[in-house]
């Protein structure tokens, strides 16, 4: 599962089209840890996006 | 017809997704196609050519300062490919806006001059990482 997290812009830069304070959800890219790395961006929260624990499909969606 | 006539002070540069925009007095976006003969024989004796290679890039000056170097430096050194934008007065809201030159680059020119009793500042210049190149988007 992509790894995606929740960000905040800080310092003296807007980053992509954030401005400085706001909050953003994205992909954790190259891009983004270099952000991080710069002080850019502080991440907030990591988030995985996963299913839910005993999550099924509707009957008859898969051929069993 | 009218032709759209302004000054330039509203340019908005990105690189590497940040907005650098207030620490550059001067960029733009550098543009060539190599020029191959396909000269034959005529009745004219005139030398005919196609465009071959396009070559592309970035270049620019930035008042160099400790934020503007963390953000170069690294790119610069590790040889790290960075997206690119710059859209002419896009930090203003136009009825009829530039679109935006983008593209994936290496920073390959890193200039930094202190001259005394001067602002400092870097010389830069982004070449294109990929077949990509550089393109022209249009701009929201």
């Amino acid at each position: 599962m992509t790894q995606h997290g929740r960000f905040e812009v800080v310092g003296s830069f807007r980053f992509r089209g954030h401005e400085i304070g706001e909050q953003f959800e994205a992909k954790v890219t190259p891009q983004i840890e270099r952000a991080v790395a710069r002080r850019n961006i502080v991440c907030l929260e990591l988030i995985t996006p996963r299913v839910p624990d005993g999550f099924r499909l509707p009957r008859g969606w898969l051929d069993e | 017809m009218a032709y759209t006539k302004s000054a330039a002070h509203y340019d908005q540069i990105l690189i590497d997704g940040v907005d650098v925009s207030n620490a550059f007095n001067e960029f733009g976006r550098t543009g060539e196609n190599e020029t191959l003969d396909a000269t034959g024989f005529s009745a004219t004796g005139n030398a005919e050519t196609v465009p071959g290679t396009t070559t592309a890039g970035f270049t620019g000056t930035v008042l160099y300062g400790p934020e503007i170097e963390a953000i170069l430096w690294p790119l610069f050194e590790d040889k790290t490919i960075c997206e690119v934008a710059w859209q002419p007065d896009g930090l203003v809201t136009l009825a009829t806006p530039f679109q935006t030159h983008v593209g994936n680059c290496y920073l390959n020119q890193l200039d930094v001059t202190d001259t005394k009793g001067g602002v400092r500042n870097a010389t830069v210049r982004f070449d294109p990482a990929d077949a990509t190149g550089i393109n022209m988007v249009t701009s929201t």
